[in-house]
């Protein structure tokens, strides 16, 4: 099968699950225990109006009906009214996507980047001093919870030395010249990058290390050191390439969880993202919304897991030219 | 003699008097000291909004709330504390009301403006009224029995006139509901939920500044308001995620005051326990009462056992409710017998009250036949079934959780098991809405805003009223009840519900917990004028803070004077006793040579 059977057959897969999610997320919050329009109906209200917020929400059809309306709606772009707010969700969700994915995406870079080469290097020099260091700082980073580290730059860098703000992307009153903006959000996301930087960039070193452990027993690499390589390009062309396949994939999974947003780093932060978002949906029981934020964290992850397997197959020769 | 007398009184007098010159001229004069206008006033939230919209989330949510009150403007409004049912005019300068309570006459401040600069006329309030107040058209999270008109007229540009469908007593109708610009929503009347209301145009004494959804709103203050240009330049609110990064930056001086809802007894601790000069934590009544309801309609043995009203008192003097305010509140609550607080007149002092005496619960409940006669430390009936109560709880209110701990012992010490059931809030609202003789639980743990809005926990014991989760009845109280909502003399309306209190405190169809404290936390450095009273410094009936709040007057510094008149008075003064020290030895002399 060469590369293009590969794709296709990657893509079908794709819209199944597509499909899967949306049928799954419009029943999960149906089978839920109690109804979620007592959560908006005032019980003051007679079941006049309660029979026009039911007719409002579209809640007084036969189930296969608001599930044909709901997919027929989902195709326009239409992810419903939050029960809370009374405004479209994907009005909602976009307007907090941005703040996620800058931060986010900063952070995912430069962790991804520092993570593959620092595991790289101590893969490399495995059991030397540096090794100790790396893998050391790296367990410490992944294992401590991020939301722990986070409250303790906010109080150290935060309130103690006050050289942060405390919260939100932007200080009231700023005036609204672009570059003194521009200025105060990158200010504010100092604290929840690195917060985020330590946390992610953890997990990629003690994977790529332990991808490079593998590779390095191989015996390609012993050809290599025979055929009198130089030690940086044996390195880097043969040993870390292929240390690379599986990080790779890990690196595009998590790229598809960007848009769930880190939900505590949001709340410890003040950082009003989509993860924000969600926290707060699911405090007001607001259905609607959580229902959209979850077909679209769903949606993203199925998309690059699509685009990892799209990655994977050009990165290994053996399926792009269609080896077995 | 004489002439020597004479001249010695009047070196004298000349001294004293440039005594007092110099030192009037070396005194600073005291200044008049005013309120001083400027600054921004930044109040720390937890919650936040994500639109403006006239929909659920402005009406319901406490910032929601603060707008209504603060950008936008109602007719009249809740007294300062402590007199909160007396009502102050805001949009309307006053109003008459029929003898019936039905037809209210308002009669606007002509000097009022929109944001934009219109003027507000009669025409915005009945648009208000008609639309928004209309579920059809508006929301019906502003449909309640005081906005309900069945006539709404125009009388001139400035007097508007609705007719109730219901008499309104002890309030103003539509005090809580939002004047809104006709000239601006027209548009959207048909479905006013549609209009994203970006700009927020009102006539408050705030104007919409700049609206970050989810992190901030900041308000500037409106020169033309018709009431008097606030004080401070700025009203900021400002959204944290986290109760942590809240009370840091309070202490460290990025917010003036931390919105009394969003403080956690565990916060208000952590802020009293880092004594940080110039913040300060101020307990005041809360809004929030609690309170146990007894299921009356339960069938079966054990209902038998929850309709005697003898078993209900051991319950009563079963719990411990200062225990409850320090496990549940860290004591910041207080115990409480009925729903009304004890600062206002509807409190009545005569109730029944049942102290807390686990033994006399035991003598009861040994005195009914209740007892254990199998060892396990729990009581039967004579029918042999176990004495065992379920109580439904929300399983996500930490407050519930705490109480129902609370009560769980209490209970077990005097041999009742308790069998808390925690459920979601969703559930937990389909099982309270259930009619009580279809429901499986024998207490329900439930808690209302109540403020000092009297009738909304008076209204739990009406027959079918809102939050009769035991199905209590008794007629005499209905009667008494209707008589309350529709008696337009205060005194009256006192008389009444002192004898409303005095039923449920007898009957004991609620065993009522505890009031938990609002807690308010502020800095004394910058600003001053906070009103506090039940609720706190700010709450949905009381934005007085935020009407009233200023900087601090600075102390005056002394007036800089040129430096030749720091020195003018000493050089008088050394001049004249000078003077005088020559004059009294010249006269001296000649007195002398003259003998």
């Amino acid at each position: 099968m060469g590369f293009k059977e590969y794709a296709i057959k990657k893509a079908a897969s794709l819209i199944l699950t597509v499909y899967i999610i949306i049928t799954l997320n419009f029943f999960l919050f149906r089978i839920m225990p109690g109804n979620p329009i007592d959560m908006v109906i005032n019980p003051r209200m007679s079941l006049e109006y309660r029979d026009l917020m039911m007719k409002r929400y579209g809640l007084d059809k036969p189930l296969w009906e608001q599930y044909f309306f709901y997919v027929r709606e989902l195709f326009r772009g239409n992810l419903g009214i939050s029960f809370w707010k009374n405004e479209p969700v994907i009005n909602l969700i976009i307007q907090r996507i941005p703040n996620t994915l800058i931060l986010l995406s900063s952070s995912f870079v430069i962790s991804a980047v520092a993570g593959v080469l620092l595991g790289a290097l101590s893969g490399w020099k495995r059991g030397s001093k540096l090794d100790l260091f790396i893998t050391a700082s790296s367990l410490t980073t992944y294992t401590i919870p991020s939301f722990w580290t986070g409250l303790l730059l906010l109080l150290i860098f935060g309130y103690k030395l006050g050289m942060f703000p405390l919260g939100g992307t932007i200080s009231p009153g700023t005036p609204p010249i672009p570059l003194l903006r521009v200025k105060d959000y990158l200010w504010h996301m100092v604290l929840p990058s690195i917060t985020l930087f330590f946390y992610y960039t953890g997990g990629y070193v003690i994977l790529m290390r332990s991808s490079m452990l593998d590779v390095l027993a191989e015996d390609f690499i012993v050809t290599a050191w025979a055929k009198g390589l130089r030690e940086f390009k044996i390195m880097r062309e043969h040993a870390m390439r292929n240390a690379l396949l599986p990080v790779v994939t890990v690196i595009a999974i998590n790229l598809g969880w960007l848009l769930s947003g880190v939900v505590e780093i949001e709340v410890v932060f003040s950082w009003p993202g989509l993860g924000k978002l969600i926290y707060d949906a699911i405090m007001q029981r607001d259905y609607p919304l959580l229902q959209g934020a979850f077909f679209m964290i769903a949606i993203s992850v199925v998309l690059a897991n699509f685009m990892a397997d799209i990655v994977y197959g050009i990165l290994d020769p053996r399926i792009r030219k269609g080896v077995s | 003699m004489t002439k020597r007398l004479i001249q010695i009184s009047s070196v004298l007098s000349i001294l004293l008097l440039s005594v007092f010159v110099s030192a009037s001229l070396a005194a600073p004069r005291p200044v008049r000291q005013e309120i001083p206008y400027g600054g921004a006033f930044v109040v720390g939230w937890s919650t936040s909004l994500s639109t403006l919209t006239m929909g659920q989330e402005m009406c319901w949510s406490l910032m929601g709330c603060c707008i209504l009150s603060t950008v936008y403007e109602e007719l009249a409004f809740m007294g300062p504390p402590p007199d909160y049912d007396v009502y102050v005019g805001r949009l309307a300068l006053n109003w008459t009301v029929s003898e019936d309570l039905k037809t209210w006459t308002f009669y606007l401040d002509p000097k009022a403006k929109w944001h934009d600069g219109e003027p507000v006329t009669a025409e915005d309030v009945a648009f208000t009224f008609k639309y928004l107040c209309n579920p059809e058209t508006g929301s019906w999270v502003w449909c309640a029995a005081d906005t309900n008109a069945s006539k709404i007229e125009v009388i001139d540009e400035h007097t508007v006139r609705v007719t109730m469908y219901q008499p309104i007593a002890g309030e103003v109708p539509f005090w809580w509901v939002p004047i809104l610009p006709k000239h601006i929503w027209e548009p959207y009347k048909d479905n006013m939920l549609e209009y994203e209301n970006t700009e927020a145009i009102g006539c408050g004494p705030y104007m919409l500044d700049e609206f970050k959804p989810g992190e901030y709103i900041r308000l500037k203050a409106f020169e033309y308001y018709h009431l008097g240009r606030p004080y401070v330049d700025y009203v900021v609110l400002k959204t944290y995620g986290s109760e942590d990064a809240l009370v840091m930056a309070l202490l460290k001086g990025e917010i003036d005051m931390i919105e009394p809802f969003c403080l956690s007894p565990s916060g208000a601790m952590t802020i009293i326990k880092s004594h940080t000069p110039n913040v300060t934590v101020r307990t005041d009544p809360g809004d929030m009462m609690y309170w146990v309801s007894i299921n009356l309609k339960m069938s079966g043995s054990i209902g038998d056992v929850l309709r005697n009203l003898e078993f209900r008192k051991a319950l009563a003097h079963a719990i411990d409710k200062a225990k409850m305010c320090e496990v549940a509140f860290m004591g910041f609550a207080d115990p409480i017998d009925v729903p009304v607080y004890k600062e206002m007149d509807y409190y009545n002092p005569n109730i029944t009250k049942y102290a807390y005496d686990p033994d006399l619960a035991k003598s009861i409940l040994d005195d009914l036949g209740y007892v254990d006669t199998d060892g396990d430390g729990i009581r039967e009936l004579p029918d042999g079934t176990p004495l065992e109560l379920k109580l439904l709880i929300v399983s996500t209110w930490p407050d519930h959780v705490k109480m129902a701990t609370s009560l769980k012992e209490d209970f077990e010490a005097v041999g009742i098991k308790l069998d808390v059931v925690p459920v979601d809030e969703s559930t937990y609202w389909e099982i309270v809405f259930t009619p009580p003789e279809e429901s499986e639980y024998h207490l329900v743990l439930f808690g209302e805003s109540v403020g000092p809005v009297i009738g909304f926990p008076l209204e739990a014991a009406l027959s079918g009223g809102y939050g009769n989760t035991a199905g209590y009845e008794n007629p005499e109280y209905d009667e008494l009840y209707n008589q309350f909502v529709s008696e337009p003399d205060r005194n009256k309306r006192i008389e009444i519900c002192h004898k409303m209190l005095k039923i449920l405190s007898d009957d004991l169809p609620f065993i009522y917990l505890v009031n938990p404290n609002a807690l308010t936390a502020y800095r004394t450095d910058k600003f001053e004028g906070f009103v506090f009273g039940i609720g706190g410094a700010s709450t949905w009936y009381s934005r007085w803070t935020y009407w009233n709040i200023h900087l601090k007057p600075k102390k005056p510094a002394a007036p800089a004077k040129p430096a030749w008149m720091t020195w003018l008075p000493w050089i008088i003064v050394a001049v004249v006793v000078v003077a005088a020290v020559v004059s009294v030895a010249y006269f001296a002399r000649r007195a002398g040579g003259g003998a």
